[in-house]
């Protein structure tokens, strides 16, 4: 037969009267209070603050009531992760999708993507319909493929890194001031931390950097991202026409979006242009105009776009090929070898070989056919201000001291 | 049917107030009760510096995968092998996770052809490997971590920076009671 008792036990003033009134105070409580309690008043406290309950069997069921009434008020008060995340996010649908708060460019791209679809599928699609039913579906198809991996992109969580909070501050540099040896780290607990880890990688040494606003230390090809402020894992670059930060979670979609976006660019101007050099041959070209205005808006966002858009599929096969991101191309942090080094990088320590690089097809590979990673960010979850565990406990009846 | 006077129960410990963990009453009248059921706030134990960090290993790159190294503050409560099973298991749920295989290779274009519905459908890899690494730790941690008072957490609450383990301090228990383990020369990190 087991006992089950629900007791819990509170820092020096709290008091227990009834345990239903306990808990908003203990919360408050946890969050503010963040020194370490002194011995001194644990002796007071025992008769004070712990109530032991009897435990008969209708209190223990009672009790257990109590707590699930608590807890269920506890759930109305508990708050999604992302109605507290620090950083410049706009969440949506209950925190599953996660977009930046600059909407600027992003609106642009919506509406020339849909001016651009509208327009070919009102005016060049029919016509086209008739030489070949396969044209406008390849077009369909590859336009809902762009559609699909631009949402994905854009409301996709790029691999966001949590802030540090407050407790685990509090207890790194108590950590830290109780070691007495280590050299690096000096005891005054008003020092600043030390700016760089160091970590080797495959043989080459690799910095990690503090990150001031998120109070960590960044994870290798990790980056803080000024526009949205936040730490993002494999950090890429951030792409106002998507609107997000193009990080570890979405590069994969960001890449397909890029690389379909540039076949159909291309496609959709062949189909325009075939359109309208086969009405020329019949009319002439005013009428030609005048008839299908569309192909014409067509053939101009087409023509102005392609080439940004083809640039930049280039520039992203090639950094796929090399297991490079934007952001440390741009920083030219990691030259082969046999290339002159420019001369910023020649800051020991930082190397001059991608560290990361293990081959052409394993990037490829491992950068677009991984499981998806899982968001540490975890927006949808609840915030928990007091985790707790549940251990089952033999009952020492005759020493002093606790075995678990 | 007793009811005690606050903070003594039937031969068990008497917590006071710098612990972390909860009171218990035990009914007298069963003395032959087996178990009890405490829990344990987890923040207090963060606070009272009863935690270990096992820092994540990047020399095979940016994989997750944890240090195996033993951390001293186990030794005479875990034995070596025990924990070095934990780690090396936790290590490989990770090195499944994050593997290329023909199954993830078929999520990921089942994903592009269905316009990513199948994801709202189906779990990945990762998440089911995330999912498998849950029950390992609530496995482990009932067979054998608590027993011995300690807590291995889940990394993903920590963004999979560092594994950490929660030293459940008991009654009497001064966090700094055993003699100052001399940590290797690396400076800790525990962020």
């Amino acid at each position: 037969m087991e006992t089950v008792a629900l007791i819990r036990m509170e820092e020096e003033e709290i008091t227990i009267d009834d345990e239903t009134q306990t808990n908003e105070t203990r919360h408050e409580v946890h969050v503010n209070q963040c020194v370490m309690p002194s011995p001194s008043p644990a002796t007071s406290s025992p008769s004070t603050s712990s109530s032991a309950f009897p435990s008969d069997s209708a209190d223990i069921s009672r009790r257990h009531q109590n707590s699930q009434n608590l807890t269920s008020s506890e759930n109305q008060n508990k708050k999604k992760k992302y109605e507290v995340h620090a950083g410049r996010n706009r969440f949506g649908c209950g925190g599953r999708l996660v977009c930046s708060r600059s909407h600027g460019a992003f609106v642009v791209t919506v509406f020339l993507m849909i001016a651009t679809l509208t327009l070919y599928f009102v005016f060049d699609a029919p016509f086209l319909w008739n030489i070949s039913p396969a044209i406008p579906i390849v077009a369909a198809v590859v336009s809902i493929t762009v559609i699909s991996n631009f949402l994905a992109t854009s409301f996709t969580d790029p691999g966001i890194l949590p802030r540090v909070e407050n407790l685990e501050i509090i207890e790194a540099k108590r950590q830290e001031n109780g070691v007495p040896s280590t050299s690096e780290i000096p005891a005054d607990p008003n020092t600043p931390r030390p700016r760089f880890r160091d970590v080797i990688i495959n043989g080459e040494h690799v910095k990690m950097k503090y990150c001031t606003t998120c109070r960590l230390y960044r994870p290798p090809r990790c980056s803080h991202c000024a526009v949205c402020d936040n730490c993002v894992l494999m950090f890429d670059h951030h792409c106002p026409w998507v609107g997000n930060c193009i990080g570890l979670r979405n590069y994969n979609y960001f890449y397909r979006f890029v690389f379909c976006l540039s076949i159909l660019v291309i496609y959709l101007f062949a189909c325009a242009v075939t359109h309208m050099s086969l009405l020329a041959q019949q009319m002439p070209f005013g009428e030609v105009i005048r008839k299908t205005p569309g192909s014409v808006v067509v053939i101009l966002i087409c023509f102005l776009t392609t080439w940004s858009i083809i640039g930049l599929s280039c520039f992203h096969t090639y950094l796929l090929c090399a297991d490079l991101t934007t952001n440390e191309d741009l920083k030219r942090i990691y030259r082969k070898k046999h290339r002159s080094t420019p001369p910023a990088s020649q800051i020991p320590g930082i190397p001059t070989k991608n560290p990361f690089y293990m081959g052409c097809f394993k990037s490829f590979a491992s950068r677009l056919f991984k499981s998806r990673f899982p968001s540490v960010l975890d927006a949808t979850g609840y915030v928990d201000h007091q985790p707790t565990i549940e251990i089952r406990v033999p009952i020492q009846h005759e020493k002093n001291d606790e075995k678990v | 049917m007793d009811s005690k006077p606050a903070g003594t129960a039937a031969g068990g410990a008497v917590q006071n107030g710098t612990t972390t963990t909860s009171t218990y009453s035990t009914n007298t009248d069963s003395k032959n009760a087996a178990f009890e059921t405490q829990i344990i706030i987890l923040n207090q134990c963060r606070k009272l510096n009863g935690q270990i960090f096992i820092q994540r290993d990047y020399t095979r790159g940016l994989d997750v995968q944890f240090e195996a190294e033993y951390p001293a503050r186990l030794t005479e409560k875990v034995p070596r092998d025990v924990w070095e099973n934990t780690i090396t298991r936790i290590n490989r749920i990770f090195a499944d996770a994050e593997a290329i295989t023909p199954q993830t290779i078929f999520e990921t274009v089942l994903g592009c052809f269905t316009c990513y519905a199948s994801y709202l459908v189906t779990k990945s890899t990762y998440r089911r490997k995330l999912d498998e690494l849950q029950e390992f730790l609530d496995r482990e941690n009932r067979d054998i971590y608590h027993h011995v008072g300690f807590h291995i957490r889940n990394p993903m609450e920590r963004g999979l920076r560092v594994l950490e383990i929660a030293m459940l301090i008991r009654q009497g228990e001064i966090p700094h009671e055993e003699p100052e383990i001399q940590e290797s020369s690396r400076p800790i990190r525990t962020i």
